[in-house]
C-alpha cells in the first residue's frame, strides 16, 4: 500500500514539476498582459529632425500668440524659495516652467538661477536672444530669431528659425536645429543630433556624434582642390570574369595597390587591404574587407565602404557614402558629396582635420573629433 | 572499434558485508570473448552517432548565435545612411486574392521618405479573382506617375512566377518585394536601399514583426518564434560575417546582382532561398537589417500555419539539393559561409533526422543495445534545441530580452507545441517531395491565407 501511494506520489509530484512552468504560461495566455504587437517604428524617429519638428510641433501648439499680454516671466519653481511670491500659471506651455523672452536681449533669469548657474525652465524667445555665458540651460531653447550663446554654456536642446551661433566650449546633451546656419565655437562637444537648414561651420577642436547640414564645414575654409594636371592611365586587373566583366565589379581576394595617377571603372570589392596612390580617378564604388587606404587628390565617384578603418589623405573628394566600421580619418582640403548630390559619412570613431567639407550627414556613432 | 570494446574488463562481482563495513570485492574478469554485434546493428548505430552528432552541432549554432547576440559586437553598418543620391527603386507587391490587405500596403507606401522621382510602386495583380485588380487600378489611377500596375493573367502560380514575370516591367535599379499584407514605415525604404550603396551587397532583408499578435495562442507563438529567428537567429549571421537569409518580403535584390545570376527562378517553392544561394555563389552578400523592421500578419490557424510550413520545407529542401555541392566547391565564400550557408540549407532536413534519430534509438533498445543511454539523453536534451529554422527557446528568450518586451516570455513551454506541429508538418512535407515524384501528382502551390478584413 505505501509502496503504491508513494509511486502515486512521485508521478503526481513529477507531473506537477513538469507542469509548474505552464502555470505562468497559462495566466498570460488568459490575462494578455503582453499581448500587443512589438513597436515598429513608424515616423521614423532616426531622422535627423525627428526631435526638432516635434518639440517644433509643441512650441506651435503652446507659444502664446505675439498679442497675448503674459507677462515676461509668467512661471517660477514654486519650490524655489527665493521666490516665494512668484506668480504661477500653471498649464500655460503644457504644464511647463518656463520664461517667454519677447523685448529683452536675453531671458529674465532669476538672480537665484544665475546664482546656481543653471535654469531648468524652457525659454521661449519671440525674436533674437542671446544666452549668457557659464550657464546651464537645462530645457529646451526655442528662438523664432537668432540664438547666440555665450562662451561655456550647456544646452539640451536647441531649436531657433533662423542663425544659432554657439561660443567656445559649449556643450549641446541632446539635439539642435537651426532653420538658418549654425557656427559652433572652438572645443565644444556636440552629443546628439545637430542640423541647419543652411550652412553648419565648426570650429577646431569640436568633438560630435551626428551632424547634418546642406554645407558642413570643419574648421578653416578649405583651399582649392589639389590635382596634379597629368593623364592617368587606366588600371585594370587581370584575370576578370565574364560575370565580373558584365556586372562591372571586380572581386580580389588579396590585398590590393592601385598605382598613383590611375584610372579604374567599375566597382571594386577587395578581401583585404586596399591602397590607393594620389590623383587617382575611381569611376565606381569600393569595398575592403581589410582597411583603405585613399592617396592624396584622388577622386571617387561611388561610395567607400570598409569593414575596417577608411583613411583620406588630403584633398581628396567623394561623391558616395563613406562607410567604415572602425575609424575613418579625413585630411585637410577632402569634400565629400556636393550641394546637389548630399552625401553620409558614417563610423563609429570619425576624425577630421580642419579644412574639410562635407555635404549632407557626417555620424560618428561613437566619437568624432575636429582636431585643432 | 566496436562499441562492446569498450565494456569494462573488470568487473564488481560480489559484495559482503564483513564487521558492519561493506567491501567492494572486485575481481578479474574472466576472459569471456565479446559476443560479435550484427553489421545492422553497427551500421545503425554509427547512422545514430551521426545524427546526433549533426543536431549537436546545430545546438551549438544556436548557441553561438544566441551569445553573439547577447554579448558581441552588433553589426549595423548601413544604418546610418540618411543622405546620398538615391537610386531608382522599384517596389514590387505580388498580390492574389488579396482584396483584404492591398489597400494598407500602398496606402502606407505613399507616405514613405524617399524621393518620389526614384521611386516605383509595383503591385503584381497575379490571377486574383476578387477586387484586388480593382483596388490597384484604383490607387494607379489617384497616384499617376509612382504607380505602375501590372496585371497576369496566366502563368504559374508562386511568387517566383509573379517576380519572374513583373521584372522586366520594372525600371529601379533597386527591387524591393513586400507581401501584399505588410505594412512599411516611412523611413523603411531608405533603410532598406542604404546597404547597396556597398558594392559586395546583392540582396538585403528587414525585419519581419507580426501585428495580429493578440489573436490567439498560435499568433503569439509565431511572433515568439519570429522573433528569435530575426533578432537573434539573422542578426547574429549579419554580426559574424555569415550568410543572412532573404527571405523574400521586407527586402530586395539588386538588378544587376539578379541579373548577374541569372534572374529569378520560377521552378521553387523558395524564392528566397533560391537567390540567397545563387548570390552567394556568385559573390554577392545578403545583408540583414534588424532596425528596417515592418508588420505582417501570421496565420491564425493551425491549418494554414501547417500548409505554410510545408511549403517552406518543400521550397527550401529543394534549394538543399540543388546548391549544397555548389557551394562547397565555391572558391569565393570564405570556410565560415560555406559551414553556415551548409546548416542553413539543412535546417528543413534536421526535423527528419531528429524523427529518424528517435527510431534507430528505439530500434537499438529493443535490439539489446542497452549501452545507449548516454546518446540517448544526448538526443533528448539536444532535439529541441536542433530544430534548426525554428528558433529555439533560449533564442526566443533572449529576443524577448532584447526586444524589451518580457512579460510574453512566460508563453515560453507552449513553444514546444508548435515545434512538435512543425516536425510533423516538415516531415510530411519531406515525404511528399520524395514519393510525390513516384506517382506522378503535380506540385500545388498554396497561398498563405489571410485573416484581415477588407476596409
Amino acid at each position: 500500500m505505501i509502496e503504491a501511494l508513494a509511486a502515486v506520489g512521485i508521478v503526481v509530484l513529477t507531473v506537477l514539476w513538469f507542469a509548474l512552468p505552464f502555470l505562468p504560461a497559462i495566466a498570460e495566455w488568459h490575462y494578455k498582459r503582453d499581448a500587443h504587437p512589438l513597436r515598429v517604428v513608424q515616423d521614423y524617429e532616426r531622422e535627423v529632425r525627428h526631435f526638432a519638428r516635434r518639440f517644433r510641433a509643441y512650441v506651435d501648439t503652446h507659444l502664446p500668440a505675439p498679442d497675448d499680454a503674459a507677462p515676461a516671466e509668467v512661471w517660477l519653481d514654486v519650490d524655489d524659495p527665493s521666490a516665494p511670491d512668484a506668480p504661477i500659471e500653471p498649464s500655460r506651455f503644457g504644464g511647463a516652467p518656463y520664461v517667454l523672452v519677447r523685448d529683452e536681449p536675453e531671458p529674465p533669469l532669476t538672480d537665484a538661477e544665475r546664482a546656481a548657474g543653471y535654469t531648468a525652465r524652457l525659454l521661449l524667445a519671440e525674436a533674437d536672444v542671446t544666452l549668457p555665458g557659464r550657464m546651464a540651460y537645462l530645457s529646451e531653447v526655442y528662438a523664432a530669431g537668432n540664438v547666440r550663446g555665450e562662451y561655456n554654456n550647456i544646452y539640451r536642446a536647441i531649436l531657433c528659425d533662423r542663425d544659432a551661433f554657439l561660443g567656445a566650449e559649449s556643450m549641446v546633451l541632446r539635439w539642435l536645429h537651426a532653420g538658418g546656419d549654425a557656427h559652433i565655437g572652438a572645443s565644444s562637444v556636440l552629443y546628439g543630433r545637430l542640423s541647419a537648414e543652411g550652412n553648419m561651420v565648426l570650429e577646431p577642436g569640436c568633438r560630435f556624434a551626428r551632424l547634418h547640414a546642406p554645407h558642413l564645414r570643419f574648421g578653416e575654409e578649405p583651399e582649392g582642390l589639389w590635382a596634379q594636371a597629368r593623364n592617368r592611365s587606366t588600371f585594370e586587373l587581370a584575370g576578370a570574369t565574364a560575370a565580373e566583366l558584365a556586372a562591372r565589379r571586380w572581386l580580389v581576394h588579396r590585398s590590393l595597390r592601385i598605382p598613383p595617377a590611375s584610372r579604374f571603372r567599375g566597382d571594386l570589392v577587395v578581401y583585404g587591404t586596399l591602397h590607393i596612390g594620389e590623383d587617382c580617378v575611381i569611376e565606381g564604388s569600393i569595398k575592403t574587407h581589410g582597411d583603405l587606404y585613399v592617396g592624396r587628390g584622388t577622386h571617387i565617384e561611388g561610395g567607400l565602404v570598409s569593414v575596417h578603418s577608411i583613411q583620406l589623405e588630403a584633398d581628396c573628394s567623394l561623391k558616395g557614402p563613406v562607410l567604415a566600421e572602425t575609424n575613418i580619418w579625413i585630411a585637410k582640403g577632402c569634400r565629400m558629396g556636393t550641394r546637389p548630390n548630399p552625401t553620409t559619412v558614417s563610423a563609429p570613431y570619425i576624425t577630421v582635420d580642419s579644412g574639410v567639407v562635407a555635404y549632407g550627414t557626417v555620424w560618428a556613432r561613437e566619437r568624432g573629433e575636429l582636431r585643432g | 572499434m566496436s562499441l562492446c570494446a569498450l565494456a569494462p574488463a573488470v568487473s564488481a562481482d560480489s559484495v559482503s558485508a564483513l564487521d558492519g563495513e561493506t567491501v567492494m570485492a572486485v575481481s578479474a574478469a574472466p576472459a569471456i570473448p565479446p559476443a560479435a554485434v550484427p553489421a545492422w546493428i553497427v551500421a545503425i548505430q554509427i547512422l545514430l552517432y551521426t545524427i546526433v552528432t549533426l543536431i549537436c552541432i546545430y545546438t551549438l549554432r544556436h548557441y553561438w548565435f544566441t551569445i553573439n547576440r547577447l554579448f558581441g559586437v552588433q553589426r549595423h553598418p548601413y544604418i546610418d545612411v540618411d543622405t546620398a543620391r538615391w537610386p531608382s527603386v522599384t517596389v514590387m507587391i505580388p498580390a492574389h486574392n488579396e482584396e483584404a490587405v492591398i489597400a494598407h500596403a500602398l496606402e502606407a507606401l505613399m507616405v514613405v521618405d524617399y524621393p518620389h522621382e526614384k521611386l516605383q510602386i509595383m503591385p503584381v495583380n497575379d490571377r486574383s479573382t476578387d477586387r484586388t485588380g480593382a483596388i490597384i487600378d484604383d490607387f494607379a489611377r489617384s497616384h499617376p506617375g509612382i504607380v505602375k500596375p501590372i496585371h497576369r493573367e496566366s502563368g504559374d502560380p508562386g511568387k517566383a512566377a509573379v517576380l519572374r514575370y513583373a521584372t522586366p516591367f520594372a525600371d529601379g535599379a533597386i527591387l524591393l518585394v513586400f507581401d501584399a499584407d505588410y505594412i512599411p514605415g516611412r523611413g523603411l525604404i531608405k533603410q532598406l536601399v542604404a546597404p547597396f550603396f556597398d558594392p559586395e551587397v546583392g540582396a538585403v532583408m528587414g525585419r519581419v514583426v507580426p501585428f495580429n499578435v493578440e489573436r490567439n495562442l498560435l499568433t503569439r507563438l509565431l511572433d515568439l518564434e519570429r522573433a528569435g529567428g530575426y533578432q537573434v537567429d539573422q542578426q547574429a549571421r549579419m554580426n559574424m560575417h555569415l550568410v543572412p537569409q532573404y527571405g523574400g518580403t521586407v527586402g530586395g535584390v539588386g538588378r544587376r546582382a539578379l541579373q548577374s545570376v541569372g534572374g529569378w527562378r520560377q521552378d521553387t517553392l523558395a524564392e528566397d532561398t533560391d537567390i540567397t544561394y545563387r548570390l552567394l555563389l556568385g559573390g554577392w552578400k545578403t545583408v540583414y537589417q534588424n532596425r528596417s523592421e515592418c508588420y505582417e500578419e501570421v496565420p491564425e490557424t493551425w491549418i494554414a500555419r501547417v500548409r505554410q510550413v510545408r511549403r517552406w520545407a518543400t521550397g527550401h529542401n529543394e534549394a538543399t539539393a540543388r546548391y549544397s555541392v555548389p557551394l562547397l566547391r565555391n572558391s569565393r565564400a570564405s570556410f565560415l559561409e560555406k559551414l553556415d550557408g551548409l546548416l542553413l540549407l539543412g535546417v528543413y532536413v534536421m526535423p527528419a533526422l531528429v524523427l529518424l534519430g528517435w527510431i534507430l534509438a528505439i530500434v537499438l533498445f529493443f535490439a539489446g543495445e542497452y549501452k545507449l543511454h548516454g546518446i540517448v539523453a544526448l538526443l533528448a536534451i539536444t532535439a529541441y534545441a536542433g530544430l534548426g529554422n525554428f528558433a529555439v527557446f533560449f533564442e526566443i528568450a533572449a529576443a524577448t530580452y532584447l526586444d524589451g518586451s518580457r512579460r510574453r516570455i512566460r508563453l515560453l513551454p507552449f513553444i514546444v507545441f508548435g515545434f512538435v506541429v512543425s516536425l510533423m508538418a516538415i516531415n510530411r512535407a519531406i515525404l511528399r517531395q520524395l514519393f510525390v515524384p513516384l506517382i506522378g501528382r503535380v506540385r500545388v502551390w498554396q497561398k498563405t491565407q489571410r485573416f484581415r478584413k477588407p476596409s
